[in-house]
């Protein structure tokens, strides 16, 4: 039986409206759909995560499989429960990270948190006090246990939040950006945590939404895009990395380049795509080559011979370049 | 069965203990507000009304019970909104509403310390005013006393939880409570006997709870009336009462209604 089976999830949000609108059509009821008819299955033991734009509907699919928010249409299941009809038993077994650190009590130490949200699991005394301790041991959170929330960085409130989630015999996690605002250096250690302690050694299956495709990639078993409410593409890392092998990518800031020259640059040996973006007033030239130093070596002449400078030079990820793509409904070819 | 209520209690007490001054300055306007109704007391008694004839024309002791069962009232019905807004504006209500605690009881225990406040300030106020500054109390009469409190207590709960459904439906301060309050102690015989109001304005305080509280609870801690006495009264405060498993129903909606539009955590 898979963990997580969602299958033509639908939600509509109301969308509020002025009062002349609401006056002049008083029963009419305007909604805004964020999910429309979205199926995604997870397996036990399956680390999974969900990429795609702000208000593509990432966080309204955790809340509904954390059972708060209530679909519009369609079912969703954790553990063969549906979390519609059977919302206790789902609560069981589900652990919801929020990345929202004001949702502790910053007055409070960390013990005095994690204890607290333990009642609410109905774990209690010795049980809870053993459980905060065993949690904190194992999310590297010992030294900070007895201070005051307010004073922990980002980073350690995220474990706080991870270790909240887990006060209970959670099955599911379910982690809305577990690294959200964090350091590289935690940033590793976290993502390390949740595919070492969490899935390997615990055994539980994670659903994550991130905005880093590099490290979704580096994690995780699988990367499920959502785009207007709906997974538009499942990949698995080992197939990206294996699709992007060898491929490099370039921005190039140029100044007085014309648009013209682009079919000559086309044209250099080894450049795959090239693209000029004008967007924002400055000049960028997007390239993704099979050879990053050939390729550049004879862009930058090719550049300078056409009249125009080059300003600045990135290189960029092509994994976040295929997920980006993805988003947009642009796989590459 | 008693350990989610203490983990309650013990979160809100660790918080309040962390505002010390804010917790010393209610103590002190409690005592102030003490001294103040007895000076005022004074001056009254020189006059001796005939409205306050029939409460042994004692001022002290008729606005000690007014102000202090009213602030008690006010404690109750605000504290349900007040903690769901709280809960919505800190990130907290979406983290205990995905856990294994049932909405009357996230309700009811966190409220309580509130409620606890609430009664230890009564108490208080009551004993402090009996005993230094010579309100005349009657004792013989707790039980009455007690079975008017509980019926204050679970009327003013019932229209703090539609106050806290309120809040989640609309997603904002609600009006409802402190307007009842304000237009209670204007018309409920909280520092004053009905009687004094013009005649329309007059007609209205039986409409309000808060003026069988009074009435019951000045009956018996006045004038040593009995349960059967000041039966009329509490039969109505038992009609109030039975808001609360409606206004518990109204709260289930309203969570039910903030699920479907995916509102739990806006404010």
């Amino acid at each position: 039986m898979p963990a997580i089976e969602v299958h033509g999830l639908v939600m509509d949000y109301p969308v509020s409206r002025r009062l002349a609108q609401t006056l002049r059509r008083p029963f009419e009821a305007v909604r805004k759909r964020v999910l429309s008819g979205l199926d995604l299955t997870v397996e036990e033991g399956e680390i999974v995560s969900v990429l795609g734009p702000n208000g593509a509907g990432k966080t309204t699919l955790l809340k509904v499989l954390a059972t708060l928010v209530r679909p519009t249409d369609g079912s969703a299941s954790v553990c063969g429960w549906d979390v519609v009809a059977k919302e206790k038993q789902v609560r069981t077994v589900v652990g919801y990270a929020v990345s929202e650190d004001r949702s502790f009590y910053w007055r409070l130490t960390g013990r005095q948190n994690l204890e607290f949200f333990a009642a609410l699991n109905d774990l209690h005394g010795s049980r809870a006090r053993r459980l905060t301790e065993d949690l904190a041991e194992r999310l590297k959170i010992v030294p900070y246990l007895d201070q005051p929330f307010s004073f922990y960085s980002t980073g350690i409130r995220q474990r706080f939040s991870l270790a909240r989630a887990m006060l209970r015999d959670a099955r599911v996690l379910l982690l809305d950006e577990p690294t959200r605002s964090v350091d590289p250096a935690e940033t590793r250690e976290i993502w390390a945590l949740i595919r070492d302690t969490l899935v390997k050694t615990e055994g539980m299956t994670v659903l994550l939404v991130t905005h880093q495709p590099e490290e979704a990639a580096a994690v995780c078993d699988r990367i499920a895009v959502l785009n207007n409410g709906r997974i538009t593409a499942q990949v698995r890392p080992a197939e990206l990395r294996r699709a992007m092998s060898g491929l490099h990518g370039l921005t190039l800031t140029l100044d007085g380049f014309r648009s013209t020259e682009l079919p000559r640059l086309q044209r250099i040996r080894g450049v795959r795509e090239i693209t000029l973006d004008q967007s924002d007033g400055e000049q960028r030239l997007e390239v993704w080559c099979d050879n990053g130093d050939l390729a550049l070596s004879e862009l930058i002449a090719a550049v300078t011979a056409s009249g125009a400078s080059v300003r600045g030079l990135a290189q960029s990820s092509p994994v976040s370049e295929v997920v980006t793509r993805l988003m947009r409904k642009q796989v590459p070819t | 069965m008693i350990a989610k209520p203490v983990a309650f209690l013990q979160r809100d007490l660790r918080i309040a203990a962390s505002y010390r001054v804010t917790f010393l300055q209610g103590l002190v306007t409690m005592l102030l507000g003490l001294v103040t109704i007895n000076f005022v007391a004074r001056l009254v008694d020189q006059g001796a009304p005939a409205e306050l004839a029939p409460y042994g024309n004692d001022y002290f002791g008729y606005a000690l019970i007014g102000v202090s069962f009213a602030l008690f009232a006010q404690s109750v019905s605000g504290r349900f909104s007040s903690v769901v807004r709280s809960a919505q504006v800190t990130g907290t209500l979406e983290v205990m509403l995905s856990n294994r605690t049932s909405l009357p009881t996230f309700l009811a225990c966190s409220s309580l310390y509130g409620l606890a406040f609430g009664v230890v300030r009564l108490v208080l106020t009551l004993v402090l005013g009996a005993t230094l500054l010579g309100a005349d109390l009657r004792a013989d009469q707790a039980a009455t006393a007690l079975a008017v409190f509980l019926l204050t207590t679970a009327t003013f709960a019932g229209l703090g939880i539609l106050a806290a459904a309120f809040v989640l439906r609309f997603k904002q301060p609600e009006p409802l409570t402190s307007a009842l309050t304000t237009v209670s102690l204007v018309v409920s015989g909280v520092l004053y006997p009905t009687t004094v109001l013009p005649g329309w304005l007059e007609s209205l305080a039986p409409l309000l709870p808060l003026t069988h509280t009074m009435s019951a609870l000045r009956s018996a801690l006045l004038e040593g009336s009995s349960t059967v006495s000041v039966g009329s009264d509490l039969l109505v405060l038992a009609g109030f009462a039975a808001l609360l498993p409606l206004s518990l129903f109204a709260f289930e909606a309203a969570v039910r209604q903030a699920k479907a539009a995916g509102s739990l955590s806006h404010y």
